[in-house]
């Protein structure tokens, strides 16, 4: 009976309600006016609607009279949903479908200061490589998931980095390779999507890696797949698109949009 | 006055939103309890939301927030555009006192935290940028009850919930704490939010004395305490430059 009305009317506020803030998203701030066109309904109404979404904290008044932006509602609900979002999480399906469709080992790294830690492996079927167990670090400049994180870092922080490593003189396990030669692998890995160590840190072992991005586009962790450096070489054009879909994936599942600026460039 | 109706219609969806922000993904039926309405009110809700792309309904039926509230949240915080000077100010105020720094506004007898900066030793977590402190507790709460408007309607809602064995939660003793907050120019948080944290948050203030937010800074409660006097200044100092910024963008605007 009324249950009807009450639909429609339900529906009718949500979809304008919906409306005025994809408008505010977008533009930051409207006037009444403006949100009325954009919504396509009269002046009076529009008003009635704002004030309805004033009260429940959906938008608030903007830096001048007659002006609205979206209420801090919104910052508090995406501040919840971040906290929820957890990388190891969305990755691990990924990790999985890698180890499965190539039958070598998965890894996902995080950067931690200048090295990249291990924090989670699926162990592959026919090598065990014995580097980057879980909580193993390498230095950023070796390995193919610590290349992958440092070549898509922002390009100050890069830039920071890459003096801190050419100032450190001490003989290390993993020698610094030199500035200009560093500089390449990172500019090659930008280009190509992706990084590649072949027999940097294990003899004999090969490893790819592609970059995962969060919903700012900001550098969240690296994907990277290990293995017999001749077998992977040979099959690497497939472990590529592999690697390249788990990262869009895990990516997406962070609220990184398709197209979106990616904060490195 | 405006419709009964639509109001209710979004009441119940902003308390899917935050039932589903507290709870992550949740199935029609549970939120028709949570929300208290009959579940063909429900699915109607869930579909409304959907279809704007603030929810999504999975495979296994179950409802969660869209990601995309991650970039609304984004586009709210640089909608406010008298803060957008706040990063700097922050990281200043950080490398002055190495303590997590952070500023807030008042919504709705809350301190909503809109920006932070981690301190160098620990990071103080219980405020971060979407997160709120009640206005009985914690340096950036205590500031707002002291330099805002309405703090005796607050008042009448004593007591509150203690947090720690620290916490004001009497009217009398708040009341107290406001006049020493209000002499002093200051809130000195000593354990009141979270055992063995202190902070220290000043108002920024618009220059006819509107209370627009409040910067503060959290650490260790020794740390405070040691060192008070000259975190006072450095947050003195972020609290001019803030409410400088904040005036002058207003103005523009």
């Amino acid at each position: 009976m009324s249950e009807e009305v009450d639909i429609d009317d339900g529906r009718d506020i949500m979809s304008k309600a919906g409306a005025v803030v994809a408008a505010l998203e977008t533009a930051g701030e409207l006037t009444a006016a403006q949100l009325a066109e954009l919504v396509d309904e009269p002046v009076s109404s529009t008003y009635r609607l704002l004030q309805n979404l004033a009260t429940i904290g959906w938008i608030e008044p903007g830096s001048s009279r007659g002006r609205f932006r979206l209420g801090v509602f919104f910052i508090r609900v995406g501040a919840q949903l971040e906290d929820s979002i957890d990388v190891r999480r969305a990755a691990l399906p990924e990790l999985r479908k890698l180890r499965g469709e190539t039958g070598w080992t998965s890894f996902l790294c995080y950067r931690r200061g200048r090295r990249g830690v291990c924090v989670e492996r699926i162990d592959g079927s026919n090598v065990r490589s014995l580097a980057m167990q879980i909580g193993d670090s390498l230095p950023l400049y070796a390995g193919a998931a610590p290349q992958a994180l440092f070549a898509f870092l922002p390009q100050a922080e890069q830039h920071a980095l890459l003096d801190s490593f050419q100032a450190d003189r001490e003989p290390r396990r993993f020698p610094v390779p030199s500035r200009d030669l560093l500089e390449r692998t990172l500019e090659k890995t930008r280009d190509h999507g992706y990084a590649r160590s072949v027999e940097d840190v294990t003899l004999g072992i090969a490893a790819f890696a592609t970059p995962v991005f969060n919903h700012r586009g900001e550098l969240a962790a690296a994907i990277s797949v290990s293995g017999l450096a001749n077998s992977l070489l040979a099959d690497e054009p497939r472990i590529v698109r592999l690697l390249r879909e788990a990262a869009a994936t895990t990516s997406a599942r962070l609220g990184f949009l398709e197209g979106a600026a990616v904060a490195a460039s | 006055m405006p419709p009964r109706k639509p109001i209710r219609v979004l009441a119940n969806s902003t308390d899917i939103i935050q039932a589903l922000s507290e709870r992550g993904s949740l199935s029609p039926a549970e939120l028709a309890e949570i929300v208290g309405v009959p579940r063909p009110t429900a699915y109607r809700l869930i579909s409304g939301l959907n279809s704007v792309g603030l929810t999504e309904t999975g495979a296994d039926s179950r409802v969660s927030l869209n990601l995309r509230w991650l970039h609304l949240a984004d586009s709210a915080l640089a909608a406010m555009t008298e803060w957008n000077a706040s990063r700097e100010i922050l990281d200043d105020l950080v490398e002055a006192t190495e303590q997590t720094a952070f500023l807030s506004v008042p919504r709705e007898n809350e301190a909503v935290c809109i920006d932070w900066a981690p301190g160098r030793g620990i990071g103080v977590l219980i405020l971060k940028p979407g997160r709120t402190l009640p206005y009985y507790a914690g340096a950036a709460g205590r500031t707002m009850l002291a330099f805002g408007q309405e703090s005796e309607a607050y008042l009448a809602k004593a007591p509150f919930a203690r947090l720690t064995p620290s916490t004001l939660v009497t009217a009398d003793e708040l009341r107290v704490d406001i006049g020493r907050t209000r002499v002093l120019g200051y809130a000195f948080s000593d354990e009141d939010a979270t055992v063995g944290i202190g902070a220290l948050g000043m108002p920024i203030r618009s220059s006819a004395g509107q209370l627009l937010g409040c910067v503060s800074i959290g650490g260790l409660a020794g740390d405070m305490h040691a060192h008070r006097d000259d975190f006072l200044a450095a947050l003195g100092d972020a609290a001019r430059r803030l409410a400088e910024h904040a005036t002058t963008q207003g103005r523009r605007a």
